[in-house]
């Protein structure tokens, strides 16, 4: 049945809208740092799994503040070649299909509007490290730059690994790979999809992966085996232009234990949760929460080098009631991510990820239980590889599969397929 | 078009919360039952995979110290064929222990391009040693040297500053000069590998591996394979040794910093000329006598070549420009004369290394009794960058 020209155009200005809230939303890229291969002369594959995924070295060094704490750290005993500055390119192709339980919601592939990024990132003698990321992002709707993260951090407070803060736009310690650690995108829809991301239908929304301004205090034995981060940020996503009008904090523990051998090489237990509040009521001076606490395991399976790499999360989400319009209780859900992440060989890797969400106390009355409940699947592969400790390039293809329990225009089950490839260069 | 339906919608809720318990309690008991990694052997072929991550781009595939940034590090990367490794526990010249190689690799060496690892799982690491070790044909014909034990430390005080002092003037002044690496023969030095090989600039209070006084103290007495720098355990006495060390504690802010116990007045130990301890006098009747000798006209043995009878003796005696030592090269000496040489040999500090001699005068003899006839290769391990070796024609 042909579509009638008001819907066709709705529906285009949807995607159009759709694609620019996930360019400006979703924009957290986290490739290798060639700067840091320049700096250090080791290639890429030392700190991550597969790029941009870090491996312990490469979290220990992140955990240091960018620093091996071998001498070498400092620009003055580098060579003078060497500038703390890294750029990416991205272009990628985009092709979704998705459909209701009636009808086709649209089926079409474009190329993506591609990225940008000239960014800097290390550290200013022992004490002060920094990392700047402006993004700038294409696109038919327009182009835009906006910062990915931009914070400074003062290491080693009162001479002790223990103690560390970091202040400004930060990347919160997640406990999986987060979208920024694992899509090869910066508007990749099905990173911005992790169970993490959900928010309650009609509630405000609430983004753990939004790199919100904050205030980081962490701390990490050597080798970052035990560690530890509280974030104190402003729940940005109420609109409010003010920091800490929304205060929330998030906070995260781990420990990695390191087998003997076998098959089970090592595994890391974690915990983490997060209290946010939003501002609510007429002068927006009453605090109501969004809670999300669960726990988190990572498996390194096989081999050292090339590890099979499973992580896995559970959480529980709770919304305030008033946060959400008709409704009479709180919303109280459960999500879940687990990824695998595989190295056959250098530099390709194999990657699946499933997530879900399910809904458990629905706020408004008489929405069915499953009522925006979630299920995706993602299978993919990617070859990143350093040609030079100067230059990296890659590509990645995956695959997605999306459910949404009665989420789509016509309130039905909501099925999407995604196929998305991409290129991208590093400096 | 019919409803869609997704069987996965069902068994939720209780489920789910069972399953998130059920992961947080399996990861308790995982817990439970693991223990640190001590035991384990390295496996060379896990190793090689964690040397192409970690190892290739300074080391290069093939060990050989050519990967990309060998081009503009400097240091240079380690070169593994020869199996000489400077960071070790063991006497001057012998191999390393596994739990030596460990420590570089853990905490990587100060000031070069050689992070630390030791984030990695002790597993691995051992696993990457293991593979280090066939780039080498040396792992197969020995055994790493017996460490040497760190002795308990005196109490620092100035007389031991000044101890220590004498000693350095004697036997580390030519190379380290004032301690800040600017002696006669710092710009000179070359190591094994043919590249400039600058002495330690001790008045920074750090070194590439040596942080505390025990890590100076194992340094003076093991040396530094593949350089110029010698290892003392055979010509100091631990109490000399740790004299030696509190004094270079002194010269800069080292965390075990003796700075507020150098006398007033206290020079540099250049410009020292105190008695050094001399080497026992060698007890052997020698045939010939061959005199070491740095001065003006270069490093060498006088003679450099000499010709002796299976049975005779060879004294060397440090004429001028010590310290000086006597070190056979274990290839360049007739097929199976090492064990019988290395008897033959007076206080010896490593395979086939004979005592370093501080003070003019100081001498020893190596005995040619019982060995096979053929040639012998010597050279001075402080000073073969400059030229000094020779031969013993044995008939």
């Amino acid at each position: 049945m042909a579509q009638s020209m008001p819907y066709a155009h709705a529906m285009k200005t949807l995607r159009h809208a759709l694609l620019a809230l996930l360019v400006l939303g979703a924009a957290r890229p986290a490739y290798g740092i060639p700067a840091f291969a320049r700096k250090y002369g080791l290639k890429c594959s030392a700190c991550h799994e597969a790029v941009p995924l870090l491996n312990v070295l490469g979290r220990a060094f992140r955990d240091n503040g960018y620093r091996f704490n071998n001498g070498k750290d400092d620009a003055i005993s580098t060579d003078p070649s060497y500038w703390p500055i890294f750029a990416w390119v991205e272009e990628n192709y985009q092709y979704n299909y998705a459909k209701s339980s009636k009808k086709t919601e649209f089926n079409d592939g474009q190329v993506g509007p591609g990225f940008a990024v000239l960014g800097a990132m290390g550290s200013l003698g022992k004490h002060i490290s920094f990392n700047v990321r402006p993004i700038y992002a294409g696109g038919g709707g327009g182009s835009s730059i906006a910062f990915d993260v931009a914070w400074i951090r003062v290491n080693r407070l009162f001479d002790t690994d223990a103690l560390n803060v970091r202040l400004g736009q930060i990347d919160l310690d997640m406990p999986i790979a987060t979208a920024s650690e694992r899509d090869f995108t910066v508007n990749d829809f099905v990173g911005n999809l992790r169970s993490l991301d959900y928010a309650v239908p009609g509630s405000h929304g609430f983004d753990l992966l939004g790199n919100p301004l904050g205030v980081e205090l962490s701390g990490h034995d050597p080798g970052s085996i035990n560690r530890y981060a509280v974030t104190f940020f402003s729940n940005s996503n109420v609109g409010s232009h003010q920091l800490f009008n929304a205060p929330s904090v998030y906070g995260r523990v781990s420990h990695i234990f390191q087998l003997p051998g076998g098959f089970l090489r090592d595994f890391e237990v974690g915990a983490f949760g997060t209290y946010a509040t939003v501002s609510f009521g007429p002068d927006s001076a009453v605090l109501k929460p969004q809670v999300r606490y669960g726990g988190s395991l990572d498996f390194w399976l096989a081999s050292d080098a090339l590890p099979l790499h499973v992580e896995a999360i559970g959480f529980q989400g709770r919304d305030d009631h008033n946060l959400i319009p008709g409704a009479t209780r709180d919303a109280l859900y459960y999500g879940g991510d687990v990824q695998v992440d595989y190295v056959p060989a250098l530099p390709f890797e194999l990657f699946a990820r499933y997530n879900l969400i399910r809904n458990v106390t629905q706020a408004v009355p008489g929405r069915p239980g499953s009522f925006a409940d979630q299920n995706v699947y993602l299978f993919g592969i990617q070859h990143l590889e350093s040609l030079t400790s100067r230059f990296e390039w890659g590509w990645q293809l995956h695959y997605a599969l999306q459910y949404d329990h009665l989420q789509a225009s016509d309130g039905t089950n909501n099925l999407q397929h995604v196929v998305w490839a991409g290129l991208i260069l590093a400096f | 078009m019919g409803r869609t339906t997704f069987s996965t919608w069902s068994g939720r809720d209780s489920s789910l919360r069972s399953s998130v318990l059920f992961a947080a309690l399996a990861g308790l008991a995982l817990t439970a039952f693991t223990q640190a990694p001590e035991s384990h052997v390295g496996d060379p072929h896990r190793g090689k995979a964690v040397y192409e991550r970690f190892c290739t781009q300074c080391h290069g595939p093939r060990g050989n110290g050519g990967g990309e940034v060998a081009a503009y590090a400097t240091p240079r990367p380690r070169d593994f064929r020869q199996g000489l490794f400077k960071f070790r526990s063991t006497p001057f010249g012998s191999l390393p222990t596994v739990a030596d190689l460990d420590r570089t690799v853990s905490h990587g060496l100060y000031g070069t391009a050689m992070p630390p690892f030791g984030a990695i799982n002790p597993r691995a690491r051992l696993d990457v040693i293991a593979y280090i070790q066939t780039f080498s044909p040396r792992w197969q014909a020995e055994k790493p040297g017996e460490p040497i034990v760190v002795t308990s430390e005196p109490t620092a005080t100035a007389a031991s500053l000044e101890r220590g002092q004498a000693i350095f003037g004697k036997a580390c002044s030519s190379c380290h000069g004032d301690g800040s690496g600017n002696g006669p023969l710092a710009k000179s030095l070359v190591d094994a590998w043919g590249s400039p090989d600058a002495p330690a600039d001790l008045t920074r209070g750090r070194t590439k591996a040596e942080v505390r006084g025990s890590d100076i103290y194992m340094r003076i007495m093991t040396g530094l394979n593949g350089t110029p720098m010698p290892g003392f355990s055979g010509a100091l006495s631990p109490e000399q040794a740790w004299d030696v060390v509190h004094y270079v504690e002194s010269l800069g802010p080292w965390k075990e910093s003796t700075v507020q116990l150098r006398p007033a007045g206290m020079s540099d130990a250049s410009a020292m000329s105190a008695a050094a301890p001399s080497a026992p006098a060698p007890s052997a009747n020698a045939a010939v006598t061959i005199e070491m000798v740095g001065d003006a006209s270069g490093y060498r043995f006088v003679p450099s070549s000499v010709t002796v009878h299976v049975g005779d003796a060879v004294r060397f005696v440090n004429k001028i420009g010590g310290p000086h030592n006597v070190t056979f090269w274990p290839d360049s000496i007739p097929a199976g004369a090492q064990q019988r040489l290395q008897a033959n040999m007076q206080n010896t500090s490593g395979p086939l290394t004979g005592p370093l001699l501080i003070n003019s005068g100081d001498a020893t003899v190596v005995s040619f009794a019982g060995v096979a006839p053929g040639t012998y290769k010597f050279y001075c391990m402080p000073h073969i960058a400059l030229g000094m070796k020779g031969q013993i024609i044995v008939q």
